[in-house]
């Protein structure tokens, strides 16, 4: 993100996170680019970025998705596993996450542009695939 | 090509600068004094003025993620994980990815959820427009 150095963001990774990073450096970039563009496409159909809301059930989807596409299937569930990995997650939050990053993994494993990708994970969500803990 | 991403990493994070200390950022935002009291009832703006009040009163690095939940409610935004509580405050003007107005950021550490930093995003310019 603009505000925070790289190293910044390091620092905030989850220890399975910085595993996986250590592991594969090459797909640093797709996960901020991917990441970045999960919260811009959610910004632009929500008007925010919330928590344990549809804006937050469609962002992990789409993020997964972008990954899944980008680094490949197996990859993608192994980072977006690690991001939920810390024990101070709270358990219902990382079921919802973990649930909608499955979806979005098998919505990128079909391929397709980012607005396709997009387009897919509202549908899933319109289709009440996606798990929301607020409505 | 590994070392080669390794190197290109390294320069990216010595070249990664700090921003102001985000009492000093909080301060252009108002001295309005803070109180749960006074937080619950604020409007987003409200809110923005007493963040500046809450880094005087409280040494935020002591404080837990739940201790933070206590004193400001839920979280109002959202930042890269579940376990940072996040608040939008000021003036709605101000447009990010992350919403409207500043996210006020609790980072904490994962393993037993003290809060390591503060931060505002975006961060706050010497002039508001």
């Amino acid at each position: 993100m603009a505000s925070t150095s790289v190293f910044q963001q390091l620092l905030q990774l989850t220890r399975d996170e910085k595993t996986f990073i250590f592991m594969y450096p090459e797909y640093a970039t797709a996960i901020k680019e991917s990441k970045e563009a999960a919260y811009v496409e959610t910004r632009r159909r929500f008007g925010r970025n919330g928590q344990n809301d549809y804006s937050d059930a469609f962002r992990h989807c789409f993020w997964s998705a972008l990954l899944s596409r980008d680094i490949g299937y197996a990859a993608a569930l192994r980072f977006t596993t690690a991001h939920e990995s810390s024990p101070t997650n709270d358990p219902a939050e990382r079921e919802m996450d973990l649930h909608n990053n499955a979806v979005g993994l098998k919505i990128g494993r079909a391929k397709g542009s980012n607005q396709i990708l997009s387009h897919r994970c509202m549908a899933a969500l319109n289709a009440r695939q996606l798990k929301v803990i607020e409505e | 090509m590994r070392l080669l991403v390794w190197v290109l990493l390294l320069v990216c994070v010595l070249s990664g600068c700090s921003a102001e200390p985000v009492e000093a950022q909080a301060k252009k935002l108002g001295s309005r004094e803070f109180t749960t009291r006074a937080w619950k009832a604020g409007t987003q703006e409200e809110r923005g003025q007493m963040v500046a009040s809450f880094l005087a009163k409280f040494k935020a690095t002591e404080l837990t993620a739940a201790q933070v939940r206590i004193l400001l409610g839920p979280s109002t935004g959202y930042y890269d994980y579940d376990e940072y509580p996040a608040y939008l405050v000021g003036p709605d003007t101000v447009r990010s990815e992350y919403g409207n107005g500043y996210l006020w950021v609790f980072l904490t550490d994962k393993d037993n959820g003290k809060v390591r930093q503060v931060i505002l995003v975006p961060s706050i310019p010497d002039k508001q427009a």
